[in-house]
């Protein structure tokens, strides 16, 4: 069972209601948090801890100078500029390479060979008996997001309940967290943006064909143009959290809700097992 | 000497475009003939590394001087390692009237030994 948790941007309230749902879900259920928001993860920042690391690569031309003869056939065939061919050398841009392993193939010298080139880490930690957390971080300046979460990906058990932390938006990784969701949970606020960000990732979710519901954060009463949408669209809201200065505050020093007061304990509790019954699982 | 100037149109009468990898044409001019050629800029529309590869263009074809707006930072290392030297031309105007401006030596040299 698979549930992400999104949001338009990122500041919605996405990673407290990711952290706060795993740690309350993991007294009845066997728990994976999966931070799939590989370019700011934040999940890890409310546990303790020492991972363990694993590094996630691409392959990147390497070329032979002796053997390269500056034909410009590899600079002419890229199609990401990875690789820029001069009068006196390859420049290489590996930042760009998409890892096709097309210049290695057409390069008619067999000047170009793969090496590993660093996208990211993904680490591997169990803050609880019952709860996994599975942390990818993006290499800074590396646009292999994809690749950082397909390696979070793996390490997910089919038979666990698995919480995926989406990235923000409705980008190619937000796409990759989403696809394989049995349910998506979307975090937003009562703002014209918050609507704005909320009907994008909904239009997404239709795409999967996921079944969808609402948590609407820095919100005390109903009647907004949010809940006007979601009662348009059938999205049942299960969840407001108000604005309150005790929350904030717990969230800034890094500590869990959920893990201190038995009230929103109880609240998260009935959030995930109200997830879990619309996904038709228990 | 070949120097080459982003372009909005392909003639020289046509504006100097503000975006350098993502100008529709690139107006080259040989200095010791006069002689101008207009290329199509084939990665205008393409999504990423736009600017590297129109320096490898402009490579190819042996254009060694660029009238340009600011550059990005990709572009920039590419063009630094051609060896080709870049004046900055920040108004609005025609590609000719740059290259009376460039001619009158009142452009700054921006990428290139002095
Ligand atoms: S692997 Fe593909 S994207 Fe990377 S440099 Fe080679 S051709 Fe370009
Ligand atoms: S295709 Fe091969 S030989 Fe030609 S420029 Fe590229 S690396 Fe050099």
């Amino acid at each position: 069972m698979q549930i992400a948790i999104a949001s338009g941007k990122g500041g919605t309230g996405k990673t407290t209601v990711a952290v706060n749902l795993a740690l309350a879900l993991s007294t009845s259920h066997e728990v994976t948090l999966a931070d799939c928001d590989v370019e700011e993860p934040n999940c890890h920042l409310f546990f303790s801890g020492h991972p363990d690391e694993e590094i996630v690569t691409n392959p990147v031309p390497e070329i032979d100078t002796d053997a390269c003869t500056l034909c410009g056939t590899c600079g002419s065939f890229c199609r990401y500029g990875a690789l820029i061919v001069l009068t006196d050398r390859v420049l290489q841009y590996p930042q760009l390479c998409h890892s096709c392993g097309g210049c290695e193939i057409v390069c008619p010298t067999g000047a170009i060979s793969m090496r590993p080139e660093k996208a990211g880490v993904v680490h591997i930690s169990k803050p609880k008996p019952s709860l996994s957390l599975i942390s990818g971080t993006l290499e800074e300046g590396s646009i292999h997001t994809t690749t950082v979460i397909k390696a979070v990906r793996r390490h997910l058990l089919r038979e666990n309940l698995v919480l995926l932390d989406a990235p923000p938006g409705s980008s190619c990784a937000a796409m990759e967290t989403l696809k394989d969701c049995d349910f998506c949970l979307m975090v937003t606020e009562p703002t014209p943006f918050g609507l704005h960000d909320l009907t994008l990732i909904h239009e997404v979710t239709e795409i999967f064909n996921i079944p969808t519901a609402v948590v609407i954060n820095r919100s005390d009463e109903k009647n907004n143009d949010v809940d006007m949408y979601c009662t348009a669209h059938n999205l049942p809201v299960l969840m407001r959290i108000p604005f309150d200065r005790t929350i904030a505050l717990m969230q800034g020093s890094g500590e869990i809700i959920s893990g201190q007061d038995p009230v929103w304990r109880e609240r998260f509790v009935r959030l995930g097992l109200q997830c879990l019954a619309l996904t038709g699982a228990r | 000497m070949q120097i080459a100037i982003p372009a909005s149109g392909q003639t020289i009468n046509d504006p100097v475009d503000t975006r350098f990898g993502r100008a529709p044409y690139v107006i080259i001019v040989n200095q010791e003939s006069g002689a101008t050629t207009t290329l199509s800029n084939p990665y205008a529309a393409e999504s990423g590394g736009v600017g590297p590869r129109l320096v490898q263009l402009l490579v190819q074809n042996q254009v060694t001087q660029l009238i340009a707006p600011r550059i990005g930072g990709n572009a920039e290392n590419a063009l630094v390692a051609a060896g080709i030297e870049v004046f900055l031309f920040e108004g609005s105007g025609s590609v000719s009237s740059a290259l009376e401006q460039f001619k009158a030596g009142k452009l700054v040299l921006m990428i290139g030994k002095q």
